[in-house]
């Protein structure tokens, strides 16, 4: 009896324990399924997020595209009317020198006119002043210039009388350098220094020269001018 | 003439129409300024060359 009964027992115990592990195998796979759904249903809401935020970039992309297109529009029908302006302003600019055109040839007829039809021009507005006034402050300025000419002369003469005299000084300078250097009493190098010191004046000499000659030639004009004047006058 | 002592002057031209003695005289006065300051210079440069060569001669 108590042998039946221990083995009835244990028989007991293993249905027990079998039972028990059948039970957690059921929760365990239970788990299992649970995890698995999950992790589908945070793959599913992760997909989700992405393509919105795909659709979003999208629609962003799309927005800036669309700005950009009516940026670009904007741009040509600024350009438009730039081009516009500037076709204005190249007409406007056109009209005022055809304008200045006619002005300057009109001046010029005038001019001519003037030369022509009331020939010489001297003397033929005196303004206010009376004939025997007038003829007087126009002695005077013709003296005035007359004196003004000859002082210019007079120091002209004397300039060149200065430039004779330092190149006659520099021709003198020229063959005592040569004599020395012969007689050895200056190096080579002491010789080419001076040589160069005196060519260098006479270079200066020489445009002072063609200086005075164009000031003789200016003030030449001048008087022959002031003669013909005079004889016109007459 | 004006016209013609002008642009032998250099000047303005222009003056030589319908001309006053004032204008006249200025155009003549301008003339000359401009040759009498180059004159004034050339007689200037005259003396500096002069005294530099004396210095030369002396120095050789």
């Amino acid at each position: 009896m108590v042998i039946s009964l221990c083995c009835f027992g244990t028989e007991v115990n293993a249905q027990q324990k079998k039972g028990k592990e059948k039970a957690n195998k059921e929760q365990v796979e239970k788990e299992i399924k649970k995890g698995e759904q999950k992790i589908e249903k945070e793959m599913k809401q992760g997909e989700e997020a992405v393509k919105a935020d795909l659709d979003k970039e999208k629609e962003k992309a799309e927005e800036g595209m669309e700005k950009g297109k009516e940026h670009a529009k904007e741009m040509e029908k600024k350009g438009e009317q730039e081009m516009k302006h500037s076709e204005a302003k190249m007409k406007e600019m056109e009209k005022k020198g055809e304008e200045e055109v006619k002005k300057g040839e009109e001046k010029a007829e005038e001019m001519v006119e003037k030369a022509e039809g009331k020939g010489n021009a001297y003397g033929k507005n005196k303004g206010e002043m009376e004939g025997k006034e007038f003829g007087q402050a126009r002695a005077a300025s013709a003296k005035e210039a007359q004196e003004r000419m000859m002082k210019s002369e007079q120091k002209m003469k004397e300039a060149e009388g200065k430039m004779d005299e330092s190149k006659m000084k520099l021709d003198e300078a020229k063959k005592k350098l040569e004599m020395r250097k012969e007689a050895k009493e200056i190096t080579e190098e002491e010789y080419q220094q001076k040589m160069k010191a005196v060519e260098d004046l006479e270079n200066r000499t020489r445009q002072l020269e063609e200086k005075k000659m164009e000031s003789e030639k200016k003030l030449d004009k001048i008087r022959e001018a002031a003669t013909m004047d005079e004889e016109g006058e007459e | 003439m004006l016209a013609m002592f002008t642009f032998a002057c250099g000047g303005n031209s222009d003056k030589a129409n319908g001309t006053t003695t004032e204008e006249e005289t200025s155009v003549v006065n301008e003339a000359l300024e401009q040759v009498e300051s180059v004159v004034d210079e050339v007689g200037e440069e005259a003396e500096n060359i002069a005294a530099e060569v004396d210095s030369l001669l002396e120095n050789i």
